[in-house]
C-alpha cells in the first residue's frame, strides 16, 4: 500500500542544509549519523487526527467532506476551523472539487455520528467555524470511528491511521503528518544516544497555534539553548 | 505512603476495564487521583463504568488489528497523552478448558491476538507517547498482566499459558530495550482471582479461596507507584 510514511516502496532521501548553508542529499538510513556529539535534535512529535470527515448538509440534503483545519482552542476537541467540500473525495485534487453547499451559520451537518454545527463563515466559501456537538470522549470516539486521514490525490488508496502516525506519535494534534518524523525510528534514538546526541519533541500542528501565540513562541524557542539543525525530509521523485 | 491523590495528573490506560482486575484497576487508579481511560468491547459495559467512576470509556477490541489505532487516539486524545499503559485484557482460549489437542487453531489464534498481538500493537502505537512522558520527567510505564500458568504447564491451560508465556518474554525484551527511552515495562501475576475469567475457567472453584480483585489492584497500584518513584526514571528525563 502506498501510505504517507514513505513505505510505498519508492527511495527517499535527505536534503541537508550545513552551516553555511550548502544543500546536500543523503541516504535516508543516513540520519543515524548526521550528528555529533553536543547536538540536540527536535523533532514534531504530534500524532495525527482522522481530520476527514464525510457526510451530509442537513439543510440542503448534498454530501460533504469536511476537513479539520485548526483547533479553536487547544485541547478542545469541540471546536475546529474546517474546510468544506463538496460530494467526491481524495481522489479528485482539491482544486477540481465540487463546490460545497452555501453554508449558513447556524446550519447542522451530519458526520457519521457525529453532529456539527456551523458556528461561523471566514473569508472563503469553503472556510467556517465548526462545533462537534457532545463531550470530549464522544467527540474523539466519533473521530476514531468516523474520520479518516486527509489525503493527497496522489494516494488513491485510503490511508489507515497506522499509515499517518510517525513511530514518535504522542498528542493527536496534527491535522496532517509531521512527515519529517517519518524518518526518525527507535534504532536512530539509541544511535544518537550513544554518541551524545540529545534528542527532544516539541508538539505542533500546522494553525495550531494563533499568530500572536506563535510569535511568542518562537521568540522563547530563539532564546533557549537550541543548537538549531534543519533536517528535511525529501520523497524523491525520480 | 500512599494518599489518595499520589497519582494525580497521571494518564492511565486500563484494557479490559470493565469487569474482575481491570475494573477493580479503574477504581483503585482514579480513587488515587489518576485519570483514567478504559477499554472493553462491551458499549453498555463501558458507558456503565464511565459514569460510576468518571473515566474515558473506549469501546474496542485489543484482538482487532483495526480497532488498536482508534483506541490509541481516544486515550491520548481524552488524556492528553499517555503515562501508563496496562495490558489487562485476557482471552482464556478454549471453554471449557481442553486439551492442546483438542484446541482448535482458531482458539489457539484468538488467545494470541488478544493476549500478545493486542499488548504489543496497543505499546507500540503508544510507545511515542510513553517516551515523550518519560522525557519530560513524569515517568512512564508499562504493566503486563500476566499469570501463574505463564511459567508453570497446567494441564488443559495450553492456549492461555502459551500466550502468557510469550508476553512474559515480550515484557522481559521490552523492558531491557525501553530502560534508556525511560519507559519500565513489568509482568505482574496477580494469582488467582474470584473474577468471571476465573469462573469461566474454572467453575467449580471454591470463590472464598480466592484473592478479591480490588486486593490483587491494591498491589499492583502499589507496584506501579513503586516504579514510578525509581530515581532512575528522573535519570533518564535529565539525560534527554
Amino acid at each position: 500500500m502506498t501510505s504517507a510514511n514513505g513505505s510505498s516502496g519508492r527511495p527517499s532521501k535527505l536534503l541537508v542544509v550545513d552551516w553555511d548553508g550548502l544543500i546536500g542529499h543523503l541516504p535516508r538510513a543516513a540520519l543515524g549519523s548526521c550528528f555529533s556529539a553536543s547536538d540536540l535534535v527536535v523533532a514534531n512529535d504530534a500524532a495525527t487526527l482522522p481530520a476527514s470527515l464525510k457526510g451530509i448538509h442537513c439543510p440542503t440534503g448534498n454530501l460533504i467532506e469536511v476537513r479539520l483545519a485548526a483547533w479553536e482552542s487547544v485541547h478542545d476537541p469541540t471546536q475546529f476551523t474546517a474546510i468544506v467540500f463538496g460530494a467526491g473525495d481524495h481522489r479528485t485534487r482539491t482544486e477540481d472539487r465540487i463546490s460545497p453547499p452555501v453554508l449558513s451559520q447556524g446550519d447542522r451537518l451530519s458526520l457519521g455520528p457525529l453532529i456539527g454545527i456551523v458556528e461561523g463563515l471566514l473569508d472563503h466559501p469553503r472556510l467556517f467555524r465548526l462545533r462537534l456537538l457532545g463531550d470530549r470522549a464522544s467527540v474523539f470516539a466519533g473521530l476514531a470511528r468516523h474520520g479518516r486521514p486527509i489525503q493527497y490525490a496522489h494516494e488513491p488508496e485510503p490511508l489507515a491511521l497506522w499509515d499517518v502516525w510517525t513511530k514518535i506519535a504522542a498528542d493527536p494534534i496534527a491535522f496532517e503528518p509531521p512527515s519529517a518524523g517519518f524518518a526518525l525510528d527507535w534504532r536512530i534514538q539509541s544511535a544518537w544516544r550513544q554518541r551524545g546526541v540529545s534528542f527532544s519533541t516539541l508538539t505542533h500542528a500546522p494553525a495550531f497555534l494563533r499568530p500572536e501565540i506563535r510569535r511568542s513562541t518562537c521568540g522563547s524557542l530563539l532564546t533557549s539553548r537550541i543548537a538549531f539543525l534543519g533536517i528535511l525530509l525529501q520523497q524523491s521523485i525520480s | 505512603m500512599a494518599t489518595g491523590t499520589d497519582l494525580k495528573e497521571l494518564g492511565v490506560a486500563v484494557t479490559g476495564g470493565t469487569s474482575g482486575l481491570g475494573m477493580a484497576l479503574v477504581r483503585r487508579l482514579i480513587g488515587r487521583g489518576a485519570q483514567v481511560a478504559f477499554v472493553a468491547r462491551n458499549a453498555e459495559a463501558v458507558e456503565r463504568i464511565g459514569t460510576e467512576t468518571g473515566g474515558y470509556g473506549i469501546v474496542g477490541d485489543i484482538g482487532r488489528k483495526e480497532d488498536i489505532y482508534p483506541i490509541a487516539l481516544q486515550i491520548t486524545g481524552n488524556l492528553g497523552g499517555l503515562d501508563v499503559l496496562i495490558n489487562n485484557a485476557s482471552a482464556l482460549g478454549p471453554t471449557p478448558l481442553a486439551l492442546l489437542a483438542d484446541t482448535e487453531c482458531e482458539e489457539l489464534e484468538h488467545a494470541f491476538r488478544v493476549n500478545l498481538l493486542g499488548p504489543f500493537r496497543l505499546t507500540k502505537a503508544l510507545f511515542g507517547a510513553l517516551a515523550t512522558s518519560a522525557r519530560n520527567g513524569r515517568g512512564a510505564a508499562v504493566i503486563n498482566i500476566s499469570s501463574d500458568a505463564a511459567v508453570n504447564p497446567y494441564l488443559r491451560w495450553g492456549a492461555y499459558g502459551a500466550t502468557k508465556a510469550a508476553l512474559r518474554h515480550l515484557t522481559a525484551i521490552w523492558a531491557e530495550e525501553a530502560k534508556a527511552d525511560g519507559i519500565s515495562f513489568l509482568s505482574l501475576d496477580p494469582g488467582d482471582m474470584d473474577t468471571p475469567l476465573h469462573a469461566l475457567a474454572v467453575p467449580d472453584a471454591d470463590r472464598t479461596t480466592l484473592k478479591r480483585p480490588q486486593d490483587a489492584a491494591a498491589e499492583i497500584v502499589d507496584a506501579l507507584y513503586g516504579t514510578l518513584q525509581d530515581p532512575i526514571n528522573l535519570r533518564v528525563a535529565q539525560r534527554q
